[in-house]
């Protein structure tokens, strides 16, 4: 924090301290969020919650497209939502909230001047076995002492690393924990609140830590684990920690955040320190892979990370800007002009007019963003497998079958996504056969992601079973994308539709989407 | 029954059937009955009914389009998938209907079987047996019935492989 001045920027938490039915262990209540007077905002953050309800705080909605020309997001979307929801953050965001920047790096300050950590610190509990293996290396016991009792539970030796400041980059965090730590509550349909419950997951409460340097070209860091309200990193016992050949130690979380960076194509594991490590020996929790060299943790565009069965989806402003020729609005108009028909009822179809998800972003535009910001990710959660397409669509078009909607819906354009013919929904029709190639059902209404940083061309196919339409480039793309559902040891890798995450299914064993047949 | 009572899909229909009628098919709605239609088909080329003219009676249930379009021939007709009631033996009219067809594509169904027939799916047992046997004389048959509105041979047989209800329900009509 050597200038203070260039350090009130404005980046507001995602999370209104609204939804306060997870509390935070060590810290007790949520902890508000303080009004700090807005600066120049260099970047925006956006993000949109993977399973945002109206139960949970939503500090606005984010419009993909918009996400272009030097705005950083983090999007996700939601299957059961029907349109983009969740919690945004910009720099006028008037519902957020703000607060100055953190520009912290972690960084093991031992034996210089701690007067730049401002009281943050890396505080690692070791068990038996890891204060052993650190005494054979000689060096344990000399970087232990002895744990706080109050908040780390009765550990015996503690690691306790003050934490320097770097002025060369902002950070963000991201986690379970809806609190002014986390700028963005990653959660996930893994981990709803249960009525009168709590919310538990996979997902660490403070799971990740973002590093944007704050110069161009904006490189973005990743490094598992983030501060808690009492700005220390802490890990548990059960977490496997161990000393680096330069003497520090490194660490990663119980479950750990994955990597999938498209130009080496396997997952990777990332340690609190950023290094790039193999997963883990399948089943084991208390391992850790082996570290690959040559690899780091620079974010590059269209680079996957998985938080525990939660998935978000990096690509830089710049890429998004290059990417950004997808205009929602024009996409319909262009769909209506060709006045698709829907063979059963003989009736012209519409598709509903695009509108801009209603949010205070008309204020975040004008609010300042320089135009050479670098994130941009969006966010994508795995549904739970069991409720795969077919029993939700049911479910849906059941319940709105019955009502006086029939008649509007008979007019919006569904499909069978298993053979791509596209025709207005008739209760009769929902399950199937397709009336035109007799194809099983079911029939889905079409919908439409809007993500600018998934969205490459205008969409021509959809995927099956959910109905996100997409370009043939994205299907493709997704198609061979195998995500987990959850947390290792229990994650299942299968490819998801980008926008809703839900499972894709292969026809015939051939590809998971259909080209969108219109009857003209 | 009133117009405004018509599904949609029904007007839009009747209104391309006259507007653009299927050479050699021609459909009209009775006016007291707009889910009844008059048809009449006329013998496809090079087929034993050339020069023939069929009369059909086709009303369209409650549940159409989810539900088959109900199809007879009036005109008496020699032909192994049509029995002497006049029902027709066509898949799409029974379990291989799709709502996505229409009556234009049921009428150039039947029109095509009427060039086509289909003796190893019998309705009229005795008329299949004949095509199969002696063709040169079935064709012959085949044209003379429909000409004058009769059939030569025993209407007897045991119906439609498929139907069953046939059977019954033409004994029972006889």
């Amino acid at each position: 924090m050597a200038s203070p001045s260039r350090n009130i920027r404005t980046k507001e938490t995602l999370v209104k301290p609204a939804d306060r039915n997870e509390h935070d262990d060590e810290g007790g209540s949520v902890r508000s969020t303080k009004n700090v007077p807005r600066g120049r905002c260099e970047k925006q953050v956006t993000f949109k919650t993977p399973e945002a309800r109206p139960t949970e705080s939503c500090g606005g909605r984010n419009p993909p497209h918009r996400a272009r020309g030097g705005e950083g997001g983090i999007g996700g979307t939601n299957a059961r939502l029907p349109r983009n929801c969740g919690v945004s953050s910009g720099a006028g965001d008037g519902d957020g909230q703000n607060r100055g920047g953190r520009s912290f790096l972690l960084k093991s300050a031992q034996g210089e001047s701690q007067s730049h950590a401002a009281g943050y610190r890396l505080q690692l509990s070791l068990s038996a076995q890891q204060r052993e293996a650190a005494e054979r290396a000689g060096r344990g016991r000399a970087s232990t002492t002895q744990a706080p009792a109050e908040t780390l539970g009765g550990a015996e030796d503690v690691v306790d690393v003050p934490c320097q400041a770097d002025d060369g980059c902002d950070m963000f965090q991201l986690g379970r924990m809806q609190s002014a730590e986390n700028d963005f509550a990653v959660r996930g349909p893994l981990h709803q609140p249960k009525p009168g419950g709590k919310v538990c997951g996979p997902v660490s409460r403070y799971a990740v830590r973002l590093l944007v340097d704050r110069s161009p070209p904006h490189r973005c860091r990743i490094f598992t684990a983030g501060f808690n309200s009492r700005k220390c990193l802490t890990l548990p016992e059960s977490s496997p920690k161990w000393l680096e050949d330069n003497g520090e130690w490194d660490a990663v979380t119980p479950f750990g955040i994955r990597i999938l960076k498209p130009e080496i194509g396997e997952w990777r594991e990332v340690t609190v320190a950023g290094a790039i490590r193999r997963l883990r020996a399948a089943g084991r929790l208390d391992t850790i892979g082996d570290l690959v060299p040559g690899e780091t943790n620079e974010l590059t565009s269209g680079t996957i990370i998985d938080i525990g069965g939660v998935q978000m989806l990096y690509e830089s402003a710049e890429q998004m800007a290059r990417l950004g020729g997808v205009q929602p609005s024009q996409v319909i108009e262009l769909l209506n002009d060709r006045k698709p028909q829907c063979p059963v009822q003989l009736q012209t179809l519409q598709f509903k007019p695009w509108k801009p998800p209603p949010t205070s972003w008309t204020s975040s535009e004008t609010g300042g963003a320089s135009g050479d910001a670098a994130v941009a990710t969006a966010a994508t959660t795995t549904a739970a497998d069991g409720a795969v397409g077919a029993e939700d669509v049911g479910e849906r078009n059941d319940a709105q079958g019955d009502d006086g909607g029939t008649e509007g819906k008979a007019l919006v354009p569904h499909i069978f996504p298993a053979c791509g013919h596209v025709q207005g929904y008739a209760k009769q029709l929902a399950w199937g056969p397709c009336p035109m190639c007799r194809t099983p059902g079911p029939l889905v209404e079409i919908k439409f992601g809007w993500c600018s940083a998934i969205d490459r061309e205008v969409p021509t196919v959809v995927f099956n079973p959910c109905g996100h339409a997409a370009s043939l480039e994205v299907a493709e793309r997704w198609s061979r994308l195998a995500m987990p559902n959850n947390a290792p040891p229990d994650a299942v890798y299968r490819p998801i539709c980008p926008y809703c995450a839900k499972p894709l299914q292969c026809k015939d064993g051939e590809r998971p989407y259909s080209k969108m047949i219109f009857v003209q | 029954m009133a117009a405004s009572n018509l599904p949609r899909r029904i007007v839009k229909e009747t209104q391309r059937l006259l507007a653009e009628p299927v050479p050699g098919i021609s459909a009209t709605p009775y006016e007291d009955n707009l889910r009844y239609f008059n048809v009449v088909i006329t013998g496809p080329e090079q087929s034993p009914y050339e020069h023939g003219s069929f009369k059909l009676e086709l009303f369209l249930p409650s549940d159409y389009p989810m539900a088959p379009p109900k199809v007879r021939f009036l005109t008496k007709i020699y032909h192994p998938n049509i029995d002497k009631l006049g029902r027709i033996c066509l898949d799409i009219l029974k379990d291989k209907w799709s709502p996505a067809l229409q009556i234009r594509t049921v009428l150039l169904s039947i029109q095509a079987l009427l060039s086509a027939p289909n003796p190893d799916d019998p309705l009229a047992n005795d008329v299949a047996e004949m095509w199969k046997t002696n063709e040169a004389q079935a064709l012959q048959t085949g044209g003379r019935g429909s000409l004058h509105g009769e059939r030569s041979g025993d209407p007897g047989g045991t119906g439609c492989g498929q139907c069953g209800e046939h059977r019954t329900q033409r004994e029972a009509g006889n």
